[in-house]
């Protein structure tokens, strides 16, 4: 469902975003990493984790928030009958 | 020859009594026996049911009982999707002992329609993971040449309609997974409107993105599979009952189309090949009676991190209990895709869903001076599946993820073909729900041009 899913994104490139120092920083990756319950990828899959962890941080980056931080989220809440 | 007639022909041949479902079965059987292992296709080839099912099809035509225009007309369903009884694999280790307990709706109205059901198809690991060689089943691969990549996710169902094996098959797009293989592999494939049909029974990766499609070799087939898939709509907006094949006929005279041209010239340069074909279609459209003009929308850039935000804070909380206690289990390319929402924040993707909502604004005023959208689909033609680079490369160049993101329904289609003779392809995009109109320039393009009678050679 998700081709579009960012192999290249998924490849080890540095943050440039000045808030997400934490690319490149391993430790700082494992802590997070560590916090999300990811012990066992880490102890053997280091470099998957890494990985993802800086292509989160790169989408974060060029990731531009809406200029209202009110607005209501899409889709928006229903009620379940 | 039979393995090439369109599900439409196939309906009309049984209607006439001058096709035998059973033969149409045999046939396909024999070419899948040929040819699947070469081309992966299937992860799971129902032969005996697919042959009773066309059995009592057969019987049903003697006796003057005829379902529907899909009785008889055999299918693939894309292994994320459940069906009773049967293994639901998602291509991975993960699911190899996840057997389906009920139908998916989505298979309930097929089976209702009489429709035969013929196996499940391969596909990326969950829909994300591929084309991926560490898995307990190999990649598909694209009839147009073995060595290059089919599309995916939903990669199994490209192939298998491209190389004859099927007239029709369901895939699901959460980022534009049925209009990938349809580019790669020249076929239609079509992303309707976000609830038109129900992703109930089917393996979510990200449930406010994904979409179940459906694809064939030409436009009219689509709408055919389109109108039983529809009836499985919950939303209260999709349920009006619509006919998507009735008015496919009526062209595209007056037809406002607005090019969404900065996609693949500004936002990323395409291929020149890709940039030639649109080109000629805004042609044809023009012969045809269409009003094709320039639109803007927001860039592929605007839409796209949004996106992946959502896609990998849905998919990390499918799969995070499995990641932290298995990740032995997932493909590289899966683990290193689905791990990220774990390095996200609630507040990335509460942002990320404002955003959504501004974007989903921004295509519905395009709507107010265009009928439909014309824009690229594949940035580029299918590359070397075992060539890691151009697969990391040409991936993310496409223009199918901002109709994932604003719902809208996006039809894609076969436009051209590049030197090399890959097939390049094209999006029509509608109004929420307006599918009718989007699959009535579909086959208006069609009927003007010779793309989807081209099939490619398979020795």
């Amino acid at each position: 469902m998700a081709e579009n899913m960012t192999n290249s994104l998924a490849s080890t490139q540095a943050s440039t975003h000045p808030n997400t120092a934490l690319a490149g920083q391993d430790q700082d990756i494992q802590m997070l990493a560590k916090l999300a319950g990811l012990e066992g990828a880490l102890a053997r899959f280091p470099e998957d984790v890494t990985t993802a962890a800086k292509t989160a941080l790169n989408i974060r980056a060029v990731f531009q928030a809406p200029l209202d931080n009110t607005a209501e989220l899409w889709p928006v809440m229903q009620v379940k009958s | 020859m039979m393995h090439w007639m369109t599900a439409s022909e196939m309906s009309q041949a049984y209607d006439a009594g001058t096709l035998s479902p059973v033969a149409v079965v045999e046939t396909l059987l024999v070419r899948i026996n040929a040819l699947e292992s070469q081309y992966h296709a299937f992860i799971q080839i129902d032969r005996e049911a697919a042959l009773a099912a066309a059995k009592d099809a057969e019987r049903a035509f003697k006796a003057g009982r005829r379902l529907g225009p899909l009785h008889g007309v055999p299918v693939g369903i894309k292994d994320i999707i459940d069906m009773a009884g049967q293994r639901t694999s998602c291509h991975s280790k993960v699911m190899l002992e996840h057997i389906a307990a009920k139908d998916a709706p989505v298979i309930t109205a097929l089976r209702g329609a009489g429709a035969i059901l013929m196996g499940k198809l391969a596909l990326h690991e969950f829909a994300i993971g591929g084309p991926s060689f560490d898995l307990p089943f190999p990649p598909a691969r694209n009839p147009w040449n073995i060595a290059h990549h089919p599309g995916g996710s939903s990669s199994g169902s490209g192939t298998a309609l491209a190389a004859g094996f099927l007239p029709l098959a369901l895939g699901t797009d959460t980022g534009g997974s049925v209009r990938h293989p349809a580019a790669a592999c020249g076929l239609a494939g079509l992303k309707a409107t976000y609830d038109l049909v129900s992703r109930q029974g089917v393996y979510p990766l990200s449930m406010s993105l994904d979409h179940v499609g459906p694809m064939a070799r030409t436009v009219q087939d689509v709408a055919l599979l389109l109108d039983v898939m529809a009836q499985t709509s919950t939303s209260p907006e999709a349920n009006k009952p619509v006919s998507y094949t009735r008015d496919l006929k009526l062209g595209v005279k007056g037809l406002r189309i607005g090019f969404i041209r900065h996609f693949h010239e500004k936002d990323e340069i395409a291929h020149p090949d890709v940039t030639r074909a649109l080109n000629e279609a805004c042609e044809v459209f023009r012969t045809l009676g269409a009003e094709v003009k320039d639109i803007t929308l927001p860039s592929l850039q605007e839409f796209s991190a949004p996106q992946k935000i959502v896609l990998m804070s849905e998919g990390w909380a499918i799969h995070a209990r499995n990641l932290r206690e298995r990740p032995e289990d997932y493909a590289e390319m899966s683990r290193r895709k689905l791990m990220c929402g774990a390095f996200l924040s609630a507040g990335d993707y509460v942002q990320a869903m404002q955003m959504r909502g501004v974007l989903i604004d921004r295509v519905n005023h395009a709507f107010a001076s265009a009928d439909i959208l014309l824009a690229a689909n594949s940035l580029d033609p299918a590359c070397q599946i075992d060539d890691v680079k151009e697969v990391v490369r040409t991936y993310t160049r496409q223009a199918r993820v901002p109709f994932n993101l604003t719902g809208h329904p996006a039809l894609a289609m076969m436009s051209g073909l590049s030197c090399e003779g890959l097939p390049i392809s094209l999006q029509l995009i509608g109004k929420n729900y307006d599918e009718v109109t989007v699959l009535r320039a579909g086959v208006a393009f069609e009927q003007a041009t010779p793309w989807h009678t081209m099939h490619p050679e398979l020795s």
